[in-house]
């Protein structure tokens, strides 16, 4: 069942996975095709599992949903999809996240990083890892708790109001409250990374404009993390009247 | 742990989630391609897939869009009072030096007993990857303490930094919880015997809730 298809199989199949009717033997290719990434994938997330002692939570096959959407939306053929087979992981800040890269990357021979952070996708911040194992790419995808709630909240827009919010299209109210909110989410970030930077050159010879920095910092830094959740609560609840859900 | 969940998109539902072990990977796989035929020959339109996580608050909390609306995703993280949040960031992991030697990490207690916290080891990955070995049990592949009791033994070739961290077990759950890194020697006189520059006869870390 695991039969590898060939190059061009796989991407005649994707061809006709975009056709609007969807039929029942290619269901079963795709199957047939993702199955494929069984080993891979276990490998990976294996030895994230282990030598990491990180818990992701792991996708082992892309939905046919979600593949036929992004072979329509996308000038993409099926077999240069990496993201068939991945994991997720949820870290609790920029600084956790970053090093979590960092030990992946030590982890694995073969892996190309895709930071979205300072340049989004349409709003989507996170970093992607592509592990190259077996000839076939496992995808992690490692998220803040705020890039994730982000994302999340743009996904599940996307499913219930329009699709196209992924993408930065759907309705006026929804699109600003996306892009705002992914702008504080930044705006926050590269606040931390300020701080981390700040916090590392204490101890040395630092100026008292630094010293004030810090302080300045640490004095509202709860209070800001829930100036972002209060921000996108109250836009959400305009929106909300708006769109009538 | 697996789960296969059946998702309408436009209504933003879950429409059938199931549950398997680990073992069960391939009947999970079968199940997901009977269920993608037959909404293929009824019509329908949903998402098929199957997520795999160590438990379902974690799977849950990587994947909220199938389980919340959109309308309260932001709300329920902004009930989380300030005060919580910055505790959680600072309490929930721990970081604790130690020598070169052998130690026990042992999951000592946990405020919830019922559902008591995850305790993951790890080797901060600041320090040398080489330098520091976690000693599982024969059974288990990950370096996690499920329960008071459970424990697992760190070999140190040279000074380490181990990440020590509380993970509720379900959603909302406590982290509350106290790890003991304890020594373990044969007598030699080549033993090491402390934990930490301040911790001779081991150290008792607390993970608050």
């Amino acid at each position: 069942m695991t039969t590898d298809l060939s190059k061009t199989q796989i991407d005649k199949l994707g061809n006709r996975l975009k056709s609007d009717e969807l039929l029942e033997p290619d269901v079963q290719q795709l199957d047939q095709y993702r199955r494929t990434f069984a080993e891979p994938y276990e490998h990976v997330v294996g030895l994230i599992r282990s030598s990491l002692g990180l818990e992701p939570t792991g996708r082992p096959a892309k939905s046919t949903t979600a593949i036929r959407e992004k072979l329509h939306r996308e000038s993409i053929r099926l077999s240069q999809i990496q993201d068939i087979a991945g994991c997720r992981l949820v870290v609790e800040n920029i600084e956790a996240q970053d090093r979590t890269v960092e030990n992946l990357k030590a982890q694995f021979d073969d892996v190309t990083v895709v930071d979205r952070r300072e340049k989004s996708s349409h709003g989507y911040r996170a970093v992607h890892l592509i592990v190259r194992f077996g000839g076939k790419p496992i995808e992690v995808q490692i998220r803040t708790t705020f890039q994730h709630l982000w994302a999340e909240l743009s996904e599940k827009l996307a499913d219930v109001v329009d699709p196209a919010i992924k993408y930065g299209g759907g309705p006026q109210g929804a699109q600003d409250l996306l892009a705002i909110g992914s702008e504080m989410i930044s705006r926050r970030e590269r606040q931390y990374v300020r701080f981390a930077e700040l916090s590392l050159a204490q101890g040395q010879n630092i100026s008292p404009e630094m010293e004030a920095e810090i302080a300045a910092i640490r004095a509202t830094d709860e209070q800001l993390d829930a100036d972002i959740m209060n921000g996108l609560t109250e836009m959400i609840e305009k929106l909300s009247t708006k769109v009538g859900t | 742990m697996l789960f296969l969940i059946d998702y309408d998109r436009r209504k933003g539902q879950i429409v059938k989630m199931e549950r398997y072990d680990d073992s069960e990977r391939n009947r999970a796989n079968e199940e997901r391609l009977s269920l993608e035929i037959n909404h293929i020959r009824s019509g329908v339109e949903r998402e098929v897939v199957i997520l795999e996580a160590a438990n379902e608050a974690s799977m849950r909390n990587t994947h909220r869009r199938y389980f919340e609306n959109w309308e309260t995703l932001a709300r329920n993280e902004a009930q989380i009072d300030p005060r919580d949040r910055l505790a959680r960031k600072q309490q929930q992991q721990h970081s604790v030096d130690i020598d070169r030697g052998l130690f026990l990490v042992r999951y000592a207690t946990a405020a919830d007993t019922t559902n008591p916290p995850l305790i993951g080891v790890s080797l901060d990955p600041r320090s040398d990857a080489n330098s520091a070995m976690l000693i599982l049990h024969p059974d288990d592949d990950r370096p996690i303490l499920s329960r008071p009791g459970s424990s697992l033994v760190v070999r140190a070739l040279e000074r380490s930094t181990l990440l020590i961290e509380s993970t509720p077990s379900r959603a909302n759950g406590s982290t509350a919880a106290s790890v003991r890194i304890e020594p373990l020697i044969q007598g030699n006189d080549t033993d090491n015997l402390t934990v930490g520059p301040r911790a001779p006869a081991g150290i008792t870390l607390m993970m608050t809730a």
